[in-house]
């Protein structure tokens, strides 16, 4: 109990700090245009129109999501080891998987309330232009927090152990192989070289298949999700999200500092 | 020393990204042409059948020909006359609609769930195991 008190002071702590940075309010105001402004292709006709802006928000708040990710999490630990802002808090009487538990909260708060944010503006946009609720677009949301919420913990770990750079790669080059799906490998058995394939299904074992959080085609064309999708994808993501973040405890404790 | 650092970090970046991008695209060429083929083949193999019920029922009509070839000019050239564009669009459409049914969508495949079951019970007994081992070594 003493320990979950602590890291919420210390994601505290991480929320005022990173309120201020200004890629925060460009990218959320850049992201609140594109989709406030998505209504304006007037040039199809009203059933489309209201599609195609379900779709170019939901992929643009997708994308904000990982950008804002990706510069939030980028070095966030290196940077205070660097700084030597890390050592005040490694002196008091705290662990330090309190002290990265608390570092991911704060920062997983931060990206959630922006995502919130726009998913609440694309809903009140698509009431004034189709007259009903979706109410999925807050469940695509969710599961877009749930991937930034995997590929931040990624970050977190990777960033423990190499430069900034190579974490970025490396965490780039999983997320992209983690959205192709299994029929693409299968396919490409035989067309590429048994050891590119045979590291590619290796890898694709391990990291999370980030298509399970896609469901923006269901959202924009109003198709209903398999019955218990939601609940399994939310409970996959977390169960990443809670394995990754347990694996950069157990680094960061192991570090020398 | 700094830039060889630098180089070799964003050869790496792109030899991955390269990889992991190039994954999808060629398989995603690679179909379509192959469902395009197959859709040539099907309207090809369609077309020549409609030339052959066209010319067998020719043959068969002597008298009231002028009339007859009157009707059928005028079905071929709904495709290159003034209805080409409608005729342009439904073609088009039913292409779109063969690239968008082979592009995978994982909510739709049924085992999906399975595998999100499976995963989450791995990941969920590796957190239980590790939690408990570390109780057990902070103990001793």
């Amino acid at each position: 109990m003493k320990n979950i008190k602590q890291a919420l002071i210390i994601a505290q702590l991480t929320i005022e700090e990173n309120i201020r940075k200004k890629i925060l309010y460009i990218l959320l105001f850049l992201s609140f245009a594109l989709i406030a402004f998505s209504a304006s292709f007037t040039s199809f006709d009203l059933g489309a129109q209201v599609t195609i802006m379900k779709d170019i928000s939901l992929s643009g708040i997708a994308l904000f999501g990982i950008v804002l990710t990706l510069s939030l999490f980028l070095n966030v630990i290196p940077k205070e080891i660097e700084t030597k802002t890390i050592y005040p808090f490694i002196t008091q009487p705290i662990t330090r998987g309190t002290y990265i538990t608390g570092k991911y909260i704060g920062l997983m708060s931060i990206i959630a309330v922006n995502l919130l944010i726009l998913g609440l503006e694309l809903m009140v946009v698509m009431k004034i232009y189709s007259d009903n609720w979706n109410v999925m677009i807050i469940n695509s949301i969710i599961l877009n927090i749930l991937q930034c919420g995997i590929i931040g913990g990624l970050m977190l770990l990777f960033s423990l152990f190499t430069s900034y750079p190579l974490t970025l790669s490396i965490t780039l080059f999983l997320y992209i192989l983690g959205g192709v799906s299994t029929p693409y490998i299968q396919y490409l058995q035989g067309r590429l070289p048994k050891v590119l394939l045979d590291f590619v299904v290796f890898i694709k074992l391990i990291i999370p298949k980030f298509d399970c959080f896609n469901i923006k085609d269901a959202v924009v064309h109003m198709n209903a999700l398999p019955q218990g999708y939601f609940a399994w994808a939310t409970i996959y993501g977390l169960a990443y999200v809670i394995i990754t973040v347990m694996i950069a405890t157990i680094l960061f404790e192991k570090k020398d500092l | 020393m700094f830039f060889s650092k630098y180089i070799k970090i964003m050869f790496i970046t792109l030899v991955l990204i390269f990889i992991s991008i190039n994954i999808p695209i060629v398989y995603a060429q690679d179909n379509t042409t192959e469902v395009q083929k197959e859709s040539i083949e099907s309207t090809d193999k369609s077309k020549t059948t409609e030339t052959s019920k066209e010319e067998t029922e020719e043959d068969e009509s002597d008298e009231n020909d002028s009339e007859h070839k009157h009707e059928h000019s005028h079905v071929n050239t709904d495709l290159t006359g003034e209805n080409a564009e409608f005729g342009r669009e439904e073609h088009h459409h039913d292409h779109e609609h063969d690239e968008c049914e082979y592009f995978h969508k994982a909510w739709r495949e049924p085992g999906t769930i399975d595998i999100m079951k499976k995963y989450s019970l791995i990941l969920f007994s590796l957190f239980g195991i590790i939690v408990i081992y570390r109780l057990i070594s902070k103990r001793n």
